[in-house]
């Protein structure tokens, strides 16, 4: 190659160029060391050749010099593998930041290691006044004293109580008022940044310190869930540029358990969350802003009847989807079929091309055999003439000229039967040649010759001299055999085919137009429908009647057309199938439809994909949100749909345990440990923990207070309930009563009569430790009937639902009529009918009229009313008999017994908490006192009872709770204090963990953000060298230019002499 | 390149500034140690330790409490000693002086001289076995504010109940009154189990007698000096007051020996056995204190130490920084 001689000049200015841009991009690095999140940019130089093919002039010598550098792009080093890295940890790191200061806002409260008024020294204080009481069990200042302790104690628990709830309702508040917001700004934000980023690209701008705002914003949201961040390159348009598309998903879990990922951002859209009163249900909206729901608001009732969906429903629905998919199956075989025709013609023409070209070779064959052939044959002619005139001349036959004519003229005729062989295929030319076509036609089609080539291909020689030879007709004036002429016909049949086959797939498309549209588009023209397709077009446009359905459609192009096909993809609307992008139920790829089964009871729905999903029928409402009476969308003041949050589906239980802050808060509101069987504790389980200590004191207490140690009433020496042996703690002041608590729609009581009443009836029943309801015989009262491990407590709270009785936790347990069948077994407390006044005399005394005549007598044993009077005889007509209890029932329920001053039947300890704890106003008021011995007979002084209370404290003593079927759950075991150092202890156990784990956390994490900086943050030292680098470069350029300037100075100017 | 980490300068920042912060952070955690004088403030920097200084705070004031209740029940025995001791050296200046002078010839006015001698001698006795310690009888058993012993009329009863009547098998008998000594009071089927507390009912019968010996005479001293007071003021001594009155006079120093051997002595093991548990209980307290100083509190040399430790660390943490940031290459090209 000559180079031009102002090549260099170009190499000189390129390099120029490329040391400038590579000082430009030192200058951003050090201007944004400081900017947070910038990443270091790096100029991309590749080396430049123009390379071309062979040349005519090229040079021999391998000489080729290069052009000089290209800057190609600027960009930026990062890697985004530990982008991945970072994020991951980042998520552990909000989780344990967040649950940390959660847990350190409650140490605040609970922790009394290093504090003199604190719940554990006020239990000490109780010890120290009850052991002091105890010598002047008759001193009033002593029992007040006492009594000012306990006071105290409460005060403590309300005061405790108070805090942790007020710093729960904080961080609800800043939750719904700052950090749901924030997320959603975030998701906002990203998606934003994304039209930014796409928009630049558009333009050739790569948007590098956009990306870098992105990354920080993803860093950011990778606090709050853990996220996987995904780019893709899309097709502008039609070009061949591409544009990044950014996708963002949460790593959560499915309803089974799996690992599952959210979709939360995608390109211009972004999903948003939101929460509700209690912090219990975060519900989130797919990226389309659709809520995200329940399979049961995407099926619609039967009939409109909410909480249906028979299996006719789902068979429907099944039906309609076989109909689609045989639909869609068909245009798919059609487009098959027109793409196989399209390639048979392309195939055909091809070959009818290459015969074509083989046809016009052939015939310049032979054409110049026939000229080969007419030049040799005037040879021959010439030397026979010469041998005829030699023969004439009577030339010696064996003489030398004579002979060399005779072989000049075999050598002659040996070459004309070569041709003949090459020409014909045989030694001879056919008989009646050259005049006779027929002749030629009647060769062998697979022989050897030109002219046998000839016919195969063309099927018959008219005339072999024309050129190209022409086509002979056979005698129906048909074109007769030829690969050509049948080549010619294939084409022309599949062509008639392909112009059937778009016919038919216009007839198609149509057809499919009409079922997209129901039929009832005004474009579609429904002329040329069968009947059967018209039949499954109603049936198709009746699946929407069923459910709300999304169909989205995908193009497909028709191979070798230039038109396209679009095809459906049928989806359960906005349900909570995973990410929100809805169940599958057709599939126009694969062609896979779903299946749809209901028992009225259970729906199963299986995606195209195999998956399984259930839903029960009582929750199909087809709707998402709120609906009035008639159907309609309830609206907020803004006109708004209302979520309806029981179908919303509550992202709180698809992130994964341990990742992100909203995760944490969500477990510090929401998980109580072995309260609600979860496995972290959160405020709930401190209150609960709090609330289980109160009703143990005030349990222990009261009922040392009210009760011997065999559960019988405190009665003085006549068997009279002693006035002032009443509860000493209790809810704001009172002892709260236990009554039965089952309730119906209507907000009425069940009684002792199984009848429905405006106003509760208090539990006056015999159980044993455990709360069982006891019979006669003292055994616990099966319940549901029938039960052999389940029996009647009337700690459980059920609401009553026609017949059925529901737990609290929706569960239906049994029937109203077994409850009240089982009650109706259960055995009166004594204790509980002594605050009614009804107590066993233990005196005997005649009972007398106003004049003084006696009317009766009471007996030891008898029980008598509060007044003296008496019930009934002992023994013989005892209280459990079915009349007398009856009696008592009914009096008790219409009022006619009522209870003594101060006293309760059985107190509900279930409504005492920490927050309401209080000892009661009349042991405030000293109606109540402190009851110093349970033995009647003793006298002022006896202490018994403030002994068993001061054992109390060195007593092991199970802490339960109630669970929904009334049975107590354990929590600890031990004594008071041990129970409350316990508590905490488990929190200084759980702030240390959290502690060392979040520092683990931010140490990995510092450590990636290191690496990171590594490879993407500014070295001054790194950009120093470059400007020197890049600096030296420039000015060695510099100086090639004028080196170059120099040369050809001396090349135009003082270069020869000749001519000047 | 070589094989290490690219090193830019803002890791580098963001490395010391972690670094300085965590200095920083320690210093304040040692000059807390300091300054509060105590090895952990919160329980979560050491739950292991806090939950053992919680459980013996908790038996420093049960084991104070307990002490007190044993000083307390010392007092109180110290009281019962000394009133009987009182009541025997009455009763034994009584039989040494008055008792020989008294005999069955004397006269009506002689013997109402002395029946007046015994009956002041009565009611000093009463006096002392109604005696009170902090407001509480001392002498009536499980009862503190009923009045032990009683004179009505002629006879003495004990909490209502005529001393000399009183069988063996007397509910007052099987009464108690128990102080948690730190034995871990305990409760077995809602009653305190007895060996797990001390029981500090004394009982007034036990100590002074009661009921009427098989020579017909009252056990108990009051009732029995009661008896001769009766005696002497009857108009008419017959044969058999005479020798009835013998018989007295020679029950008395055995009825005094009685109340030494049965109830001083009985009180005398109490009272050892008290001051025992105070002792212990006393040295119990001291070893829980100290434990808790070991385990709450710091030493204060270790703690001073470490607080300089983490100062000059600290410092030098700082130092570094100053010429850590100070140069880079762009400062030495020209």
């Amino acid at each position: 190659m000559i180079r031009s001689s102002f090549a260099g000049f170009t190499t000189a200015q390129l390099g120029m160029s490329a040391a400038n841009s590579a000082l430009n991009v030192v200058g951003q690095n050090i201007s944004n060391i400081n900017v947070t999140g910038y990443t270091r940019q790096r100029v991309d130089l590749d080396s430049f050749n123009v390379t071309t093919g062979p040349r005519q002039w090229g040079s021999v010598n391998e000489t080729f010099i290069g052009n000089g550098v290209l800057t190609s792009k600027i960009e930026q080093v990062r890697d985004p593998y530990l982008d991945l890295r970072f994020r991951t940890e980042m998520s552990s790191v909000g989780y344990y930041d967040k649950t940390l200061s959660s847990l350190q806002d409650l140490e605040s409260v609970l922790d009394e290691v290093d504090r003199e008024g604190s719940i554990h020294n006020q239990l000490e204080a109780i010890f120290k006044a009850l052991n002091e009481f105890n010598p002047q069990a008759a001193n009033n200042e002593f029992q007040n004293m006492s009594k000012t302790e306990m006071q105290l104690l409460t005060q403590y628990f309300n005061n405790y109580s108070n805090r942790i709830q007020q710093t729960k309702e904080d961080n609800i508040k800043e939750f719904r008022e700052q950090t749901i917001p924030s997320i959603n700004q975030l998701l906002t934000d990203i998606t934003n940044l994304n039209v930014s980023i796409k928009d630049n690209e558009i333009l050739g701008n790569p948007a590098l310190e956009l990306r870098d705002e992105r990354n920080l914003l993803l860093d950011e949201l990778s606090q709050y869930v853990k996220i996987e961040v995904t780019y893709t390159n899309e097709y502008l348009g039609l070009s061949d540029r591409t544009a990044e598309e950014c996708t963002v998903k949460i790593l959560g879990i499915d309803d089974e358990g799996n690992n599952f990922k959210y979709t939360i951002i995608h390109d211009d859209k972004a999903s948003q969350f939101q929460i509700n009163e209690d912090c219990s249900n975060l519900t989130m909206t797919d990226i389309n802003g659709n809520p995200i729901a329940d399979i049961g608001s995407a099926l619609k009732p039967t009939n409109g009847v909410d909480g249906t969906f028979t299996g006719a429903d789902a068979t429907a629905m099944n039906e309609l989807l076989k109909k689609i998919q045989e639909l869609s199956n068909a245009v798919k075989d059609k487009m098959t079929k027109i793409d196989e025709q399209n390639k048979l013609i392309s195939s055909l023409s091809s070959q009818k091309n290459n015969l074509v070209k083989q046809g016009n070779k052939l015939h310049e064959d032979l054409i110049s055999a026939l000229n080969s052939v007419k030049s040799i044959n005037n040879v021959i002619n010439n030397l026979q003439e010469q041998l005829d005139k030699m023969d004439a001349d009577g030339v010696d036959k064996t003489s030398d000229k004579y002979k060399e004519v005779e072989a000049s003229l075999a050598s002659r005729q040996e070459l004309l039967k070569k041709y003949n062989n090459k020409l014909f295929g045989q030694d001879t030319v056919p008989a009646g040649y050259p005049d006779d076509v027929t002749a030629l036609n009647a060769l062998d089609r697979d022989g050897s010759g030109i002219y046998n080539k000839l016919i195969k291909i063309y099927g018959t020689i008219t005339d072999a001299k024309s050129q190209p030879p022409k086509y002979a007709t056979d005698a129906n004036g048909q074109l007769a055999g030829g690969e050509l002429i049948d080549k010619k016909n294939e084409l022309a049949t599949a062509r008639d085919d392909l112009e059937k086959m778009r016919a038919d797939y216009s007839l198609t498309i149509k057809e499919l137009k009409a079922n997209i549209y129901g039929g009832k588009s005004p474009e579609v023209n429904l002329e040329g429908l069968d009947p059967a397709d018209k039949t499954r077009l109603e049936a198709i446009d009746g699946l929407a009647k069923y459910a709300n359905i999304t169909v989205d459609w995908d193009s497909y192009p028709v191979e070798g057309t230039d038109f396209f096909v679009s095809l459906p993809t049928i989806t359960l609307t906005g349900t909570s199938a995973r990410d929100g992008n809805g169940i599958p139920l057709f599939d126009a790829d694969t062609g896979k439809i779903g299946n749809i089964a209901s028992d009225g009871v259970d729906i199963t729905i299986t995606d195209t994909r195999g998956v399984e999903y259930t839903e029960k029928a009582a929750n199909v409402d087809g709707d998402p949100y709120q609906l009035d009476n008639n159907g309609n969308r309830v609206l907020d003041e803004y006109g708004n749909p209302i979520l309806d949050m029981g179908d919303q589906r509550n992202m709180y239980e698809h992130f994964q345990e341990d990742s992100g802050s909203l995760k944490a808060s969500l477990d510090m509101f929401n998980r109580a440990g072995e309260f609600n069987e979860t496995s972290d504790r959160g405020y709930d389980y401190y209150l609960n923990m709090l609330d289980t200590f109160a009703r143990q004191i005030a349990k222990v207490f009261n009922e040392a207070n009210t009760m011997d140690k065999d559960g019988n009433p405190l009665v003085d020496e006549n068997g009279k309930p002693l006035d002032y042996a009443n509860a000493l703690f209790g809810a704001d002041g009172v002892a709260p009563i236990k009554n039965i608590n089952v309730t119906n729609a209507n907000g009425q009581y069940l009684g002792y009569d199984g009848n429905f009443h405006n106003e509760p009836l208090p539990d006056v029943f015999k159980t044993d430790k455990e709360g069982y309801v006891l019979d006669n015989n003292g055994d616990r009262i099966p319940f549901p009937a029938g039960s052999t491990d389940k029996f009647l407590s009337l700690n459980a709270t059920y609401q009553a639902d026609g017949n059925n009785l529901v737990d609290k936790n929706g569960n239906v347990v049994g029937t109203v009529t077994d409850y009240s069948n089982a009650l109706s077994n259960a055995a009166l407390d004594p204790t509980a009918l002594a605050s009614y006044g009804f107590v066993q005399s233990k005196t005997t005394y005649d009972i007398k009229d106003a004049a003084g005549t006696v009317i009766d007598t009471v007996n030891a044993g008898d029980w008598v009313d509060k007044d003296g009077n008496k019930l009934f005889n002992a023994n013989s007509d005892d209280i459990n008999d079915a009349t007398n209890k009856l009696q008592i029932l009914n009096g008790i329920a219409n009022g006619t017994y009522e209870t003594l001053a101060g006293k309760v039947p059985k107190i509900d300890y279930d409504q005492i908490t920490a927050d309401n704890f209080t000892i009661t106003q009349d042991w405030v008021d000293s109606k109540t006192n402190f009851v110093q011995t349970h033995d009647p007979s003793q006298t002022a002084g006896y202490n018994d009872n403030i002994n068993h209370l001061i054992a109390q404290f060195s007593e092991k003593l199970d802490y339960t709770f109630t669970l929904p079927d009334g049975t107590q759950q354990k929590v600890f075991n031990g004594t008071f204090v041990e129970f409350y150092d316990n508590i905490g202890n488990q929190l200084g156990l759980d702030v240390k963990s959290s502690t060392v784990l979040v520092n683990n956390y931010i140490t990995v994490a510092n450590d990636i953000a290191n690496n990171r900086d590594a490879i993407s943050g500014v070295s001054l030292d790194e950009e120093g060298i470059d400007i020197m680098k890049y600096q030296k470069a420039l000015t060695a350029s510099m100086r090639l230019m004028t080196a170059l300037d120099e040369q050809l100075d001396k090349v135009i100017n003082n270069m020869g002499v000749v001519g000047r | 390149m070589g094989t290490g980490m690219r090193i830019t300068t803002n890791a580098m920042i963001r490395k010391y500034s972690t670094n300085l912060n965590k200095a920083l952070g320690d210093l304040d955690a040692k000059r807390n140690t300091v300054a509060s004088n105590r090895n952990f403030n919160k329980i979560s920097e050491d739950p292991g330790a806090a939950m053992k200084s919680f459980k013996l705070r908790s038996n420093f004031a049960r084991t104070d409490v307990q002490i007190e209740n044993t000083k307390d029940a010392l007092a109180k025995f110290d009281e019962v000693t000394s009133n009987v001791l009182n009541c025997s050296s009455m009763a034994n200046q009584f039989i040494e002086t008055d008792l020989k002078g008294i005999n069955g010839t004397a006269s009506y006015e002689t013997r109402q001289a002395y029946k007046q001698k015994v009956d002041k001698l009565v009611d000093s006795f009463l006096q002392q076995m109604n005696g009170k310690y902090n407001e509480n009888f001392i002498f009536g058993g499980a009862s503190t504010k009923e009045l032990p012993f009683e004179k009505k009329g002629n006879e003495i009863y004990y909490r209502g109940e005529p001393v000399n009547t009183i069988p063996d098998t007397h509910k007052y008998f099987s009464e108690h009154s128990y102080r948690d000594i730190g034995f871990g009071m305990k409760e077995k089927e809602g009653e305190i189990v007895s060996t797990s507390a001390f029981d500090t009912a004394v009982n007034g019968l036990d100590v002074f007698g009661y009921g009427i010996g098989d020579d017909g005479l009252p056990n108990n001293i009051v009732c029995l000096a009661q008896e001769l007071s009766n005696l002497l003021g009857k108009e008419e001594i017959t044969g058999a007051d005479k020798e009835k009155y013998d018989k007295i006079i020679n029950k008395f120093p055995q009825v005094v020996n009685d109340m030494i051997d049965n109830g001083l002595a009985a009180l005398g093991t109490k009272q050892a056995f008290l001051e025992n548990a105070e002792d212990q209980l006393t040295q119990t307290s001291q070893i829980l204190n100290e434990q808790i100083s070991n385990l709450d509190f710091c030493d204060p040399a270790e703690a001073i130490t470490n607080l300089m430790w983490a100062q000059y660390a600290y410092n030098a943490t700082l130092k570094v920084g100053n010429t850590l940031l100070s140069n880079s290459f762009i400062d030495f090209m020209s």
